[in-house]
């Protein structure tokens, strides 16, 4: 009985998680650096168990710095070494031969991602003995306890799901290999010690006061929630690159962020409708929209992506996927049209309030402008390395209006119709953004028609471009 | 079975493929030459489902390389030119991996890996690590690796690279027996006549274009009008047998020395037997005479010629 469990259990086991925990054990770095923290860890605590035994906060001293030992390894090591196989696999070339295996992408991608969470909880049952430890010391709570080792958990899987995304772009060739390494030492450098900090410094009683009445668990649910949203958001975009050339589509992903982004606006309303009697700070309108502008944000950054890649593959879609949700500049402007418009039209229709509309015209206009030059700039010189002049190129104008918004705002403190018109040309506030787009009003299409101008420009440009190519 | 039509791949301005066109049917062995940069590496890595063309379409066992792609991936098997082995783990782990990665279930996925493995006579390099192995040996696991889910198309990119002369043989031992148990194989290579015994296909492929594409033994004659190449021994070398070679109808170029005559007879026209019971009329005494197989290196230049 019990081996047809563990054989059922086994066939159905990521091979990749299997094979990827099975080399970890092999590596000496693994487990030298295991050994390394059990024997600190053990120092640590006959050091303090021993020495000055008045202090009160020894228990509270002694997991912190077990903490800050295991969010060493969980958020430098594990994350970029999953990260760094899978970038040597392409790199390598041996990431073909599983490819066309009967594995499919998103299996190979979430197999690194389990296994990461394997060697993580791994870790934890290492110093789980020690934990219980610094809460026999005295001084620290077993709840302030579980919900910092929860948290840290929560962050390297934000983190390890962003890792494996970025060095999936390495598989666009040489240069995007740099550019994912780079992402990656930036991203680790910032990311690991801001979390390190923020969990050894979070005051204890926002752990200890958590009452656990309805509107705190749907709360924390929804912030379970989003992240898992997100992580999965970024395994799913890392698995789309990761289709064989010939066959790689991001319709998936770019359905993915529509629901994700659908479902977090009506939690954001839902949340005030159940928080606002319980929580004495409930959301106000200007926050919700704030929120509803956050989310996208980040889904314009995913979508400039998508409008700059130029698919390689000849793929049949049904007409309704092909329009929306199939690759190249002209299906992602529809795919973030319609997007912009559920976003906006829901948060409408939900708050009646008449200013959203302005602010899902101002991200649309914004996207258009952007991309539309950008399109039209690749247009006129297709090189093998369109994309990246196109990234570059958006990225140029970025820095132009950033620097640009930055003078012209310190030099007019009170704002007339002048720089809310300079406005509508300028990427996401870096001052009071709904201020002035609300002060914009119809300005705000100009930067959308400029944009749509260009773009078609840059389609004419191509299809005269491939019209003399096949003769 | 494969089927390729009109495929078109630039890389940038190079126009690496450039309208290809050929068929391989069912249970035949065909080789598929060129020399180097002709292009090979990239028509299989499209065949594969690996790489997109900008034009034309192929299919293997009646499926679509780009549409039914998921179903392609499950009728090959891809050896391409470079191993794919993993540190820190060891052929029965590696072998396990992919068994896995096939989705073979728990029993049966031992047994086909016992099957294959000594099949491949990599049983005794189980427990070995993957890096350690000689080119030979991580040839022979990848071949294991390929077989695992009993594909019914193998794609070989340039698999006898590299091996020793034993090596070569011993592989093509194995290719002959997995045609007969009705596979179809596509391999790739340089050199013609390496494979001259193995195929009875050939798709010869230069400067990204086919350059012929058929039965092995119908391209000496198609493409060669001197006919099929002889050379021929004589025990006393002051015999008029030269004479006697350029005066027959079906003998155009004769050279060699005065011991072995090398010459090309039309074997369409003309039979062999013939023209050595004629010699031996004349009482010219024959030590032996056998076709020439680098002949087909002639054919491969003649052919790669044609096309520049
Ligand atoms: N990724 C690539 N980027 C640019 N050019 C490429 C790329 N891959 C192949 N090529 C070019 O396409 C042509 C065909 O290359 P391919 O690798 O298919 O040749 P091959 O027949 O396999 O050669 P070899 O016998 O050396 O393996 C070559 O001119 C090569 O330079
Ligand atoms: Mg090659």
């Amino acid at each position: 009985m019990l081996t047809q469990i563990t054989t059922w259990l086994d066939d159905r086991l990521n091979p990749i998680m299997v094979k990827e925990v099975y080399q970890g054990y092999r590596e000496k770095t693994f487990i030298s650096g295991l050994s390394t923290i059990l024997l600190l860890a053990l120092l640590g605590y006959l050091i303090i168990a021993y020495s000055n035994d008045s202090y009160i906060n020894n228990g509270k001293d002694f997991f912190n710095f077990l903490l800050v030992l295991t969010g060493l390894i969980t958020l430098f090591s594990i994350p970029s070494s999953s990260a760094n196989q899978l970038r040597n696999e392409i790199s390598s070339n041996t990431l073909d031969l599983i490819t066309i295996t009967h594995l499919s992408a998103w299996t190979i991608i979430s197999g690194r991602f389990q296994a990461a969470g394997i060697k993580v909880l791994l870790l934890f049952a290492y110093i789980g003995p020690f934990a219980i430890a610094s809460f026999l010391l005295g001084g620290i709570g077993v709840s302030t306890i579980l919900f910092r080792l929860i948290l840290l958990l929560l962050a390297v899987a934000l983190f390890s799901s962003f890792l494996l995304l970025s060095n999936t772009l390495s598989i666009f060739g040489h240069q995007y290999t740099l550019l994912s390494r780079g992402i990656q030492g930036v991203s680790t450098m910032l990311f690991a010690p801001m979390v390190l900090i923020v969990l050894v410094n979070v005051p204890d009683n926002v752990f200890t006061s958590v009452s656990f009445d309805t509107a705190t668990i749907y709360f924390i649910l929804y912030y379970l929630f989003l992240i898992l949203v997100i992580c999965f958001f970024h395994l799913r975009l890392a698995a789309d690159l990761l289709q064989a050339k010939g066959i790689r589509s991001f319709y998936r992903s770019k359905i993915t962020l529509l629901i994700a982004l659908i479902l977090s606006v009506i939690a954001i309303f839902a949340s005030n409708v159940l928080l606002s009697s319980s929580l004495s700070y409930p959301l106000t309108h200007n926050n919700i929209r704030s929120l509803i502008m956050l989310a996208l944000l980040v889904f314009y950054i995913f979508s400039l992506f998508w409008s700059s890649y130029v698919p390689q593959h000849r793929l049949t879609f049904s007409p309704m996927t092909r329009y929306f949700f199939s690759d190249g500049y002209f299906p992602t402007l529809r795919f973030v049209f319609v997007s912009t418009c559920t976003v906006i039209l829901s948060s409408y229709f939900l708050s009646h309030n008449s200013n959203d509309l302005w602010v899902g015209v101002f991200f649309f206009s914004q996207f258009c402008f952007f991309t539309g030059i950008a399109y039209f700039l690749r247009a006129l010189g297709r090189s093998p390395h369109s994309a990246i002049i196109y990234q570059l190129w958006l990225l140029g104008l970025f820095i132009i209006t950033v620097m640009i918004s930055i003078i012209v705002f310190s030099f007019n403190h009170h704002a007339s119709k002048l720089p809310s018109i300079i406005h509508v040309f300028m990427p996401l506030s870096i001052i009071d953004t709904t201020r002035y787009i609300l002060q914009a009003q119809v300005w705000n299409f100009i930067p959308l028609f400029l944009g749509l101008a260009f773009a078609f420009l840059g389609k004419g440009i191509i299809y005269n471009k491939n019209k003399k190519r096949k003769k | 079975m494969i089927k390729v039509q009109h495929i078109n791949k630039y890389f940038g301005e190079v126009h690496a493929l450039n309208n290809i066109h050929f068929h391989v049917p069912k249970a035949s062995i065909c080789g598929f030459i060129g020399p180097n940069g002709a292009g090979k590496t990239t028509t299989m890595r499209i065949l594969t489902t690996l790489d997109s063309s900008d034009s034309g379409d192929a299919w293997i066992n009646g499926y679509h390389i780009f549409h039914d792609a998921y179903q392609v991936r499950r009728e090959i098997g891809y050896m391409p030119d470079y191993y794919g082995t993993y540190p820190a783990i060891t052929v029965a782990e590696y072998l396990d991996f992919f068994a896995r990665a096939y989705k073979l279930k728990t029993p049966y996925r031992q047994q086909r890996i016992q099957k294959v493995s000594n099949f491949t006579e990599l049983t005794g390099l189980l427990k070995r690590p993957v890096e350690g192995l000689s080119k030979g040996q991580k040839q022979r696991l990848s071949l294991t690796r390929i077989l695992l889910p009993n594909p019914s198309v193998l794609l070989l990119d340039e698999p006898a690279a590299g091996l020793d002369p034993r090596a070569r043989i011993e592989l093509r031992e194995l290719l002959k027996l997995l045609v007969k148990e009705g596979k179809s194989i596509f391999i790739s290579s340089h050199i013609l006549t390496e494979l001259a015994d193995l195929i009875d296909h050939v798709v010869i492929i230069h400067q990204g274009a086919i350059a012929y594409s058929g039965l092995l033994n119908q391209l000496s004659l198609n493409q060669h009008t001197q006919g099929h190449a002889y050379t021929l021994e004589v025990a006393d070398e002051n015999t008029p047998i030269r004479r006697l070679l350029l005066e027959h109808p079906a003998i155009q170029e004769v050279s060699g020395d005065q011991q072995f005559i090398h010459f090309y007879f039309d074997t369409q026209q003309y039979r062999i037997e013939e023209l050595i019971q004629h010699i031996v009329e004349k009482g010219i005494p024959l030590c032996q005479i056998f076709r020439r197989k680098d002949h087909l290196e002639d054919i491969f230049m003649a052919v790669t010629d044609k096309n520049e």
